[in-house]
C-alpha cells in the first residue's frame, strides 16, 4: 500500500461486528400527527467472540424495547450527548464559543460511528450469550416512535383547508442524519442490504430507496396500504431516504424503470422539467461506460425542502421550486445543473459510499465534476468554463474571509491526536511553512472557529464551498493524469464495486437471515473495510489512480487534499528590448493572508505574441520567481499579418494601441486553471483590451473585463463597447462587459461625452424599427439578446453622473422600458425581465441629499419628483402580482428589495410593517427571504430590540427548516458584508445580551435534531459575537476595557480574524523602514482620540493599505491594485479614512506593547482569541509588532516596482501614491 | 310662450303700431293696441288658412292672387286693387327693421362630430346652420386606425396600464392595504399579501402560454398492431382512441393499424395486491 492513514486500523476497532442486512418497517405513519412507528431490525455478525454491546446511532426517537433473534430481551442505555453541549456553570467564559466549539466536538464525537461512539448502547444479554458466535449473525429488533421530529423528517401539514396543498412527508438530511428517524449505525461505511416496509393511508404513495417489490393491502383489514421495498446493493444508511405523499406519478416515457412523483397540480411542469433526463443517463452510462448502479431511479418533487435536491440510493429528493414550464428560462439553467449532480451522486456517494466523513470531498467532488462534464457537454464550454471560474472565485473568496479549507481533514485531526503539530509540519511537502500553516495546527479547527472533525459540527457555508473545492481539485487531478485515465479510474472503481456487489449477491446473501458469512468479512479478512471496492478514501483512491496509471499523486493529495487554502501569485514583467526577452517577476507576498499558502512547483504562462502563443512552464521555487521567457517574435509595426490565437485561428487585429517594441500583446498565469490560486497580473491597459477582445478563453476574458475596471479611459470604453456588441463573444462576458463599463463610464463622468452608455447599444439592439426609443415586443428566442436585454438595463442602473447621482435620462429609459413592455407575442416568460427592470430601478435611487430630512419627517407632499416615479411603478407591479402574479413571484421579490432602499436612502418613512408582513409563514420562500433582508437590514441600523427577537423568533421556530437555516446565512452576510454607505453606526440590536442569551440557548440545548441549523446559530454567534465571552455580557466598565481590546472581534469578528492572521508572526524579517517608523511614531500620539468610534473604523478597513484580506471581501474580483488606483483616483473619501485606519492599527499596536508590560489578563484576550497555542503567546505578540513594519516596508517596494514595469512599457497607466 | 313667437308678436304690434300712428294717432293705450294686434293676427290667420282652402281645392300647392283675394272676398272684405297698389306704393310707408336673429347656442367644439354641411340655397340665410351631420345622416361608429408605429405603442401601453392600474385600485379598495403615508391612503397603497400555497408560485398567471398540445395519456404507451382487416371488434376502444389520440390514429375501418394504449410496467402502477398470509412476512 502506497500511503496508509488511520482508517486502516480504525474502524475494526471501534466496531466490532458488522451489519449485513437492515429492515426498517413504519407501521404507523401519521403525517397530520407528524408521528411515526415502527421497528427495525439490524443482521448483525460479531467479529469477535465475546460481544458484550452493540452501540447504535438515534437521536429524537423514543425506544421500546431490543430484542434478541425475538426472544431475549436487551437492555440499553440511551443517551444524547448533543442535548446539552455545555454545561452551564458558574465559569466566567460560560458563554464563549471557544469552550462551545470543544464541547460541540465531544459531544458530536461521542455519537459519531466512525469514533466508536453511538447514542444507544444494546447491552447483549449474558442468557443470548450461545447465539452471539463470532461470524455467525444474529438479529437486533428495536422497536421505537417518533413524534414531532425537528429534523431528519420533514411534515409538511398545510393549515389551509383548501385542500390545494396535500400534507405529505420526507426525510431531509444532513451529511449523516439518518439516525434521526430509525436507529442504525449511522456510519458512510456500514453498508448492508435493506428490506423497507412502510405503512400508509389509502391515497398515499410511499417513495423509498431500493426496487418497490410489491404493495399489498396492510393486515389490519383497514384500506392502509403498505410498500414493499427491498435494496439489494449493499448501502449505507445516511443513503436511506423515504417519502410519503399523495403523489402523482408519471413514468419517463423514455426510460420505464424511472418514476418521477410530484405534488398534484403540477404535473405539467413535471413533464417538461423531466424530458431531458434520459439524454443524463445515456451520457453518464456512456461516459463511465458503466451500467447505472441501480434497477430504478426515483425523483420525488417535494415542498419545504431541506435543501434544493437531496440523493439517496436510487432516489432523489427534489425541490418543487426546480420545476418550471417551458416559458421559464433562466431557471433551466439551475434545475440543469441540479438534475445532474443528483444523478451523478447516484454514481458517487449512493452507490459508490466513503469511508469516513472526511473523505466526503471525494463523493462530493466526482459527482460534482462528472455533472461539470454533462453540463459541458450540453451547455457548451463556455459555460463549463464559467461555471469553473465562479466556483474558483467562490472559494477563493471563501479562504480569504474564513480560512483554508482542509477538503480532507483527517491528517489534522491525527496530528492533534496522537503526533501533535510536528508531525504536520513534517508530512507538508513544502520546505518553509508560512504562517497559515501556524493557524491550522493549533487546534482540530485548522483555524476556524468550528471542528473539522466531524461534519455535524462544520459550517454549512463551509461544506457548500468544499463541495465546490472539491470539484476544482479533481478537476486538477484530472488534468494531471489525463481525462481518459481518470475515467478510467472512475470506470475501475465502478466496475470493481459491480464485482463485489454480484459476488457478494451470489455468495447468497439472503433478504432476512444470511446463511453465508457476510461478504464484508469474506473478501479477506478483519481489514476488509479498508479494502471494500464500494467504499472510497483518500487514501484508497490514491492507490486506485497509482494502480491505472501509475502515477503516484501522494504529494498532489498532501498539497491540496490535506492542506487548505490556495496560492496567490502576483505577476509584473518588464520587456527587454535589447535581448528580447520578456523578464517575469512572480512573487507570493501574502502568505501571511488568510487562506494563501505558498506554492512550489510548476506553473504555466501564457504568452501571446505577434506571433503566435507561446506556453513557457516555469518552475516556481521559492516566494520570489523570476524568469526570463525569450520571445519568439520580433516586434514589427509595419507589415500587416494576421496573428495566430491559441486557438489555431488567425485573425487581424489593429496594432496601433500597443508598445511599438514588443511583440507580447498579452500574458496569462496558469490559464487552464490547474491550480487553486488567485492571479494578480500587472500588464498595461492595452494588454488587457487585447487580452479582451482576441482571447478565447471565457475566463481570461472576464478577467480583462475586470481589470479594464482600473483604466478609465476612452480606448477601455471602445474595447468595452465593441464587446458588448459582438455577437460572436460569450454572453457572460458580454453582460459582465455592461457592468464593468457602466463603472468607468463613472469614472469618467467629468469628461464622458454623448448619451448614457450603453443606450445606444441598448436601442440598436432593441429599439423598434421606425422609432428606437421605443423597444420591440419582447421576443427572447435568442437567449444572447434575452441576457443583454436583462443587464443592460440593470448595469445602466449604476451609472451616476458628476453628482453622483443617476442622470435623469436614464430613469426615464427604464421608467419608457416599463411603459413599453409587451409581452404578448413572446413564447417566454418576461418575469426575470421585469424583475430586473424593478431591480435596475432600485439600483438608481442614490441617498437623499438633504440634510433636513431624517427618515421621520417625510410626507406624502415631500416625495421628489424622481421618487414618485419610481414608486408609481413598484406599487403598480407589486399590486398586480396579487392577482397576476408571475412565476415565483420575481417581481415580488425585487419590488421589495427595492422598496427598502428608497428607505435606506431616506426617499420613503423607514418602516418595516410591510415587510413583517411579507416574512410571515405561508408566503412564498423566496418573498420571505426578499422581506427579511430588508428586516435584517433595517434591524442592523436602525432596528429596536423588537425587531431582533422577531427574526430570532423565526430563526429558532419556524415551521420550515429551511428557512431557519436561509435566515441564519442571510443574517450572517449582512452583518459582514461591508456596508456601503458609512452612516455611523450604533451597536445593532442583534448585538445584545438578550439575543446572546437565546442564541446560546438554542444551540446549545435545542437543535437536537437539526444539526445544520446549530452550526448556523454557532456561525451566527461567532459573527455577532466572535469566539470568547461576548462583550455584552460584561457590565460597563469591562465593557470598555474590553472594548479597547477586542477592536474587531466584538462587533465583526471576521476582520478580528483578518487581522490577526495577518499579523501572526512567522516572516521576520529586516527592521522597518525608516519612513514607517515616522509615521507610526506620528500617530502614536493621535491614537486616543479615535477609541470611542470603532465601527467607523471597522467599515473603511481594508481599503487603503495594500494587500490586506479585507479588500477582497465584497468584490468578485481580485485585483488589489485596481482597487486602490480606484480609491486612489475616484473616492475622494478615502484618504481620510486611511489616516483613521493607519490610527486604529497604530492604537492597536501601541496597546500590544502595554500589554506587554503589564499582566492583566483581560486585556490580554484580544489578539489571542483565535489562537488555540497558548504556548506562543508571549513570542506572536513581539513578532506581530515586527511583522506589521514589514508589512508596511513590501508595500513601499510594491508601489516602486510598479511604476518601474509600466513606466518600461511605456503605458500611461495611472500609478498609485499612497 | 317660447322666444320665436314673442318675436313674432312684437312684430305684429310693431306694424300695428306703425298703422296706427300713419293714421294720425299719437298715443295710444296697450290694451287697445294689444286688441288690435289680436284682431291683425286673427285677420291674417284667417286669410292664410282661407287661401289654402282655396289653393288646395283648385289643386295647387302654392296660392296665387286670385286665391288670395277669392279668400278676401269671402271674408267679407272689399278688395280694391288700385288703392291697395297706391297704399302700397305711398311715399311716407314706414319701414319695420328685419327682426334680429336670436344668438344661436354655441355647440362645445368637442360635441360636435363631422363637417356640418352648408345651408341649402333655397334656406335663408338668417336660418341656423345645419346640425352636425351625425345628429341626423349617421354616427361613424370607428375612427381610421392609427398608422404611426409610435402612437400605436404610446395607445396600447397607456391602455394597457390604464387597464393595470384601474384593476389594481380597485382590488386596493376592497382588500387589507398598507400605506406608506397612513394620512394620505390615496398614495401607493400596497396591497397586503395572502398566504399562497405550493402550488401558486410554480404556475404564474401573468401570461398565459401555450402548453404542447399533446394531451397523451400518461403512464401509458402507444402499442401499434398491425391487423389484417378487422371489421369491428370494439368500438368503444376505437372511440377513445380517436379522443385520446387526436388526429393521429384514424378509426377508419379498413385501417391496418389498430393503436391500443398499455399500462407502462411499473411497480408503482401496479395494483395493490390483496393482503395474504405469507410466512416471510413480518408483521409488527
Amino acid at each position: 500500500m502506497i500511503y496508509k492513514n488511520k482508517f486502516d486500523t480504525i474502524p475494526e476497532d471501534s466496531r466490532p461486528y458488522n451489519t449485513t442486512h437492515q429492515l426498517i418497517s413504519l407501521t404507523g405513519i401519521n403525517i397530520h400527527r407528524k408521528s411515526i412507528l415502527g421497528l427495525v431490525e439490524l443482521t448483525i455478525i460479531p467479529k469477535k467472540s465475546n460481544l458484550r454491546c452493540v452501540k447504535l446511532n438515534v437521536k429524537q426517537c423514543k425506544i421500546y424495547r431490543a430484542v434478541i433473534n425475538d426472544t431475549f430481551e436487551a437492555q440499553f442505555d440511551y443517551y444524547d450527548l448533543t442535548a446539552e453541549i455545555t454545561p452551564l456553570d458558574s465559569n466566567t467564559n460560560g458563554h464563549a464559543l471557544e469552550h462551545f466549539c470543544a464541547d460541540h466536538k465531544n459531544a458530536v464525537l461521542e455519537g459519531d460511528p466512525d469514533a466508536g461512539g453511538g447514542e444507544l448502547i444494546v447491552r447483549l444479554p449474558q442468557e443470548a450469550s450461545h447465539v452471539l458466535v463470532e461470524g455467525r449473525p444474529f438479529r437486533l429488533t428495536i422497536e421505537y416512535s417518533l413524534e414531532k421530529p425537528q429534523g431528519g423528517l420533514h411534515f409538511v401539514v398545510p393549515k389551509d383547508p383548501t385542500g390545494i396543498e396535500k400534507p405529505h412527508m420526507f426525510t431531509t438530511r444532513h451529511e449523516n442524519s439518518s439516525r434521526l428517524w430509525f436507529p442504525c449505525i449511522d456510519s458512510f461505511s456500514e453498508v448492508c442490504t435493506w428490506k423497507l416496509e412502510f405503512t400508509v393511508e389509502e391515497s398515499y404513495t410511499a417513495v423509498s430507496c431500493g426496487e418497490l417489490l410489491e404493495i399489498v393491502q396492510a393486515a389490519d383489514g383497514s384500506r392502509r396500504k403498505v410498500f414493499h421495498y427491498f435494496l439489494s446493493v449493499p448501502t449505507a444508511a445516511p443513503n436511506i431516504g423515504l417519502a410519503v405523499g399523495p403523489f402523482d406519478i408519471y413514468v419517463d416515457p423514455k426510460m420505464h424503470e424511472v418514476t418521477h412523483f410530484c405534488l398534484p397540480g403540477l404535473m405539467n411542469l413535471l413533464r417538461w422539467t423531466s424530458r431531458f433526463l434520459h439524454e443524463m443517463f445515456e451520457f453518464y452510462e456512456e461516459l463511465l461506460t458503466t451500467r447505472f448502479p441501480y434497477t430504478c431511479y426515483k425523483t420525488v418533487y417535494i415542498h419545504e425542502a431541506y435543501e434544493e435536491m437531496q440523493s439517496f440510493a436510487s432516489m432523489c429528493i427534489l425541490d418543487t421550486c426546480l420545476l418550471h414550464t417551458s416559458a421559464i428560462l433562466d431557471q433551466t439553467y439551475v434545475t440543469r445543473r441540479f438534475t445532474a449532480v443528483a444523478l451523478a451522486e447516484q454514481f458517487y456517494s449512493c452507490y459508490i459510499s466513503i469511508q469516513h466523513s472526511s473523505d466526503s470531498w471525494l463523493a462530493k467532488g466526482i459527482s460534482n465534476f462528472l455533472s461539470l462534464l454533462y453540463i459541458k457537454k450540453f451547455l457548451g464550454m463556455n459555460e463549463y468554463r464559467n461555471i469553473i471560474f465562479t466556483d474558483l472565485q467562490d472559494v477563493l473568496k471563501y479562504e480569504q474571509q474564513y480560512g483554508g479549507i482542509v477538503l480532507d481533514p483527517c491528517m489534522l485531526d491525527k496530528s492533534i491526536t496522537f503526533a501533535g503539530p510536528s508531525t504536520t509540519e513534517s508530512n507538508s511537502s513544502c520546505n518553509v511553512r508560512p504562517s497559515n500553516q501556524a493557524n491550522q495546527v493549533p487546534g482540530a479547527d485548522a483555524g476556524f472557529y468550528f471542528s473539522l472533525s466531524n461534519p455535524h459540527t462544520i459550517s454549512p457555508e463551509y461544506l457548500k464551498v468544499l463541495s465546490k473545492k472539491a470539484h476544482l481539485v479533481i478537476r486538477m487531478l484530472e488534468m494531471r493524469i489525463g481525462a481518459t485515465l481518470f475515467i478510467q479510474v472512475l470506470n475501475k472503481q465502478l466496475s470493481l464495486a459491480n464485482i463485489y456487489i454480484a459476488q457478494s449477491q451470489q455468495s447468497g446473501m439472503g433478504l432476512v437471515v444470511p446463511q453465508a458469512p457476510p461478504p464484508t468479512t469474506q473478501v479477506d479478512g478483519p481489514s476488509s473495510n479498508t479494502n471494500n471496492p464500494i467504499l472510497i478514501s483518500t487514501a484508497s483512491f490514491t492507490r486506485a489512480v497509482f494502480n491505472v496509471t501509475g502515477k503516484d499523486m501522494t504529494v498532489f493529495m498532501d498539497q491540496w487534499v490535506r492542506q487548505g487554502g490556495h496560492v496567490h501569485f502576483q505577476m509584473s514583467f518588464i520587456f527587454n528590448r535589447k535581448r528580447n526577452t520578456v523578464e517575469l517577476e512572480i512573487k507570493q507576498e501574502n502568505l501571511h493572508q488568510l487562506g494563501v499558502r505558498k506554492y512550489v512547483g510548476p506553473l504555466t504562462v501564457s504568452l501571446q505574441e505577434l506571433d503566435g502563443t507561446f506556453r513557457h512552464l516555469l518552475q516556481i521555487e521559492g516566494t520570489h520567481a523570476k524568469a526570463d521567457i525569450v520571445c519568439h517574435s520580433k516586434s514589427r509595426r509595419q507589415k500587416k499579418k494576421k496573428i495566430p490565437l491559441c486557438t489555431g485561428e488567425e485573425v487581424d487585429m489593429d496594432l496601433s494601441a500597443m508598445d511599438a517594441d514588443s511583440p507580447v500583446l498579452w500574458i496569462r498565469l496558469d490559464p487552464d486553471i490547474s491550480l487553486i490560486r488567485q492571479t494578480d497580473v500587472r500588464q498595461p491597459d492595452f494588454q488587457w483590451q487585447y487580452q479582451l477582445k482576441h482571447e478565447r478563453d471565457v475566463p481570461a476574458q472576464i478577467q480583462a473585463v475586470l481589470a479594464l475596471e482600473a483604466f478609465p479611459t476612452p480606448q477601455t470604453r471602445v474595447t468595452l463597447t465593441e464587446m458588448i456588441e459582438n455577437e460572436q463573444c460569450f454572453i457572460r462576458v458580454r453582460t459582465e462587459a455592461c457592468y464593468v463599463l457602466a463603472k468607468v463610464a463613472n469614472a469618467m463622468s467629468s469628461t464622458w461625452t454623448g448619451p448614457p452608455a450603453m443606450i445606444n447599444i441598448f436601442r440598436k439592439l432593441f429599439g423598434s424599427f421606425s422609432c428606437p426609443g421605443i423597444i420591440k415586443h419582447n421576443d427572447f428566442s435568442n437567449l444572447q439578446h434575452y441576457y443583454l436585454q436583462k443587464s443592460i438595463p440593470a448595469s445602466m442602473a449604476s451609472l451616476r453622473n458628476t453628482h453622483g447621482i443617476c442622470p435623469s435620462e436614464v430613469l426615464k429609459f427604464l421608467i419608457d422600458l416599463f411603459k413599453y413592455n409587451d409581452n404578448s407575442r413572446n413564447q417566454i416568460s418576461d418575469n426575470y425581465y421585469r424583475a430586473t427592470l424593478v431591480q435596475s430601478l432600485g439600483n438608481t435611487v442614490t441617498p437623499v441629499v438633504s440634510l433636513l430630512q431624517s427618515g421621520s419627517d417625510i410626507t406624502a407632499e415631500s416625495l421628489s419628483s424622481d421618487t414618485r416615479l419610481i414608486m408609481e411603478e413598484i406599487t403598480r407591479c407589486l399590486n398586480l402580482e396579487k392577482m397576476l402574479h408571475c412565476y415565483k413571484y420575481v417581481v415580488t421579490v425585487e419590488c421589495l428589495k427595492a422598496l427598502r432602499k428608497l428607505q435606506k436612502f431616506g426617499h420613503l418613512p423607514n418602516n418595516v410593517e410591510v415587510f413583517k408582513a411579507y416574512a410571515e409563514y405561508g408566503q412564498f420562500h423566496d418573498v420571505r427571504l426578499a422581506a427579511l433582508e430588508a428586516v435584517v437590514d433595517y434591524t442592523r441600523t436602525d432596528g429596536k430590540l423588537d425587531d431582533a427577537e422577531f427574526l430570532l423568533n423565526i430563526v429558532e421556530n419556524d415551521p420550515v427548516p429551511t428557512m431557519r437555516h436561509d435566515l441564519c446565512r442571510l443574517i450572517i452576510r449582512c452583518l459582514t458584508e461591508k456596508m456601503t454607505d458609512r452612516r455611523p453606526r450604533a451597536k445593532s440590536p442583534l448585538h445584545s445580551k438578550t439575543i446572546a442569551l437565546r442564541i446560546w440557548k438554542k444551540m446549545n440545548y435545542e437543535c437536537i435534531g437539526d444539526a445544520r441549523l446549530r452550526c448556523d446559530l454557532v456561525d451566527l454567534y461567532y459573527t455577532l459575537f466572535g469566539i470568547r465571552k461576548p462583550l455584552c455580557f460584561l457590565d460597563d466598565s469591562q465593557q470598555n476595557d474590553e472594548a479597547f481590546s477586542r477592536r474587531k472581534s466584538a462587533l465583526t469578528t471576521r476582520e478580528g480574524v483578518e487581522e490577526f492572521k495577518r499579523e501572526s508572526p512567522t516572516i521576520i524579517e529586516t527592521e522597518p523602514p525608516k519612513t514607517a517608523r515616522i509615521l507610526s511614531s506620528k500617530r502614536e500620539s493621535m491614537a486616543s482620540d479615535n477609541s470611542g468610534d470603532l465601527p467607523e473604523a471597522m467599515d473603511i478597513d481594508g481599503m487603503p493599505t495594500s494587500f490586506e484580506p479585507g479588500m477582497f471581501k465584497n468584490d468578485d474580483l481580485q485585483k488589489p491594485r485596481i482597487k486602490e488606483e480606484k480609491g486612489a483616483k475616484t473616492d475622494v473619501d478615502n484618504g481620510d479614512h486611511h489616516d483613521e485606519l493607519v490610527e486604529s492599527n497604530k492604537d492597536k499596536e501601541v496597546r500590544v506593547k502595554e500589554e506587554g508590560e503589564e499582566p492583566s489578563t483581560s486585556s490580554h484576550k484580544k489578539h489571542h482569541h483565535h489562537h488555540h497555542n497558548k504556548a506562543k503567546k508571549k513570542k506572536d505578540k513581539k513578532k506581530k509588532h515586527k511583522h506589521k513594519h514589514k508589512h508596511k516596508h513590501e508595500h513601499k517596494k510594491k508601489t516602486r516596482e510598479e511604476t518601474l514595469s509600466s513606466g518600461s512599457s511605456g503605458s500611461n497607466s495611472p500609478v498609485q501614491q499612497q | 310662450m317660447d322666444p320665436p313667437q314673442n318675436q313674432r308678436r312684437k312684430l305684429l304690434s310693431q306694424a300695428v303700431a306703425l298703422m296706427v300712428q300713419e293714421v294720425g294717432y299719437e298715443s295710444g293705450e296697450s290694451v287697445a293696441l294689444e286688441m288690435l294686434t289680436e284682431m291683425f293676427q286673427s285677420i291674417l290667420t284667417e286669410m292664410g288658412r282661407t287661401t289654402r282652402m282655396f289653393t288646395e281645392l283648385a289643386g295647387r300647392v302654392e296660392p296665387t292672387v286670385g286665391d288670395v283675394t277669392m279668400a278676401l272676398v269671402d271674408m267679407g272684405i272689399k278688395v280694391d286693387p288700385v288703392g291697395l297698389r297706391a297704399f302700397s306704393r305711398r311715399s311716407t310707408k314706414p319701414v319695420i327693421p328685419a327682426p334680429g336673429g336670436l344668438p344661436l347656442p354655441k355647440v362645445p367644439s368637442i360635441l360636435s362630430a363631422g363637417k356640418k354641411r352648408p345651408l341649402p340655397n333655397y334656406i335663408p340665410d338668417y336660418f341656423p346652420p345645419m346640425p352636425d351631420p351625425h345628429a341626423y345622416i349617421r354616427t361613424p361608429t370607428h375612427k381610421q386606425p392609427l398608422t404611426d408605429y409610435s402612437a400605436c405603442r404610446e395607445k396600447m401601453s397607456q391602455q394597457k396600464r390604464d387597464l393595470e392600474r384601474s384593476l389594481t385600485k380597485y382590488i386596493a379598495r376592497t382588500s387589507p392595504c398598507y400605506y406608506i403615508f397612513p394620512e394620505n391612503q390615496s398614495m401607493y397603497p400596497m396591497i397586503l399579501p395572502k398566504p399562497v400555497t405550493c402550488v401558486d408560485p410554480l404556475v404564474p398567471r401573468d401570461q398565459i402560454f401555450e402548453e404542447d398540445p399533446t394531451p397523451q395519456r400518461l403512464n401509458f404507451v402507444r402499442k401499434e398492431k398491425v391487423v389484417e382487416n378487422l371489421p369491428k371488434l370494439n368500438d368503444d376502444d376505437s372511440d377513445n382512441e380517436t379522443k385520446e389520440g387526436g388526429a393521429v390514429a384514424p378509426p377508419a375501418k379498413k385501417a391496418a393499424v389498430s393503436v391500443s394504449w398499455e399500462l407502462i410496467d411499473n411497480p408503482f402502477l401496479r395494483p395493490v395486491k390483496p393482503f395474504r398470509k405469507s410466512p416471510g412476512k413480518k408483521s409488527s
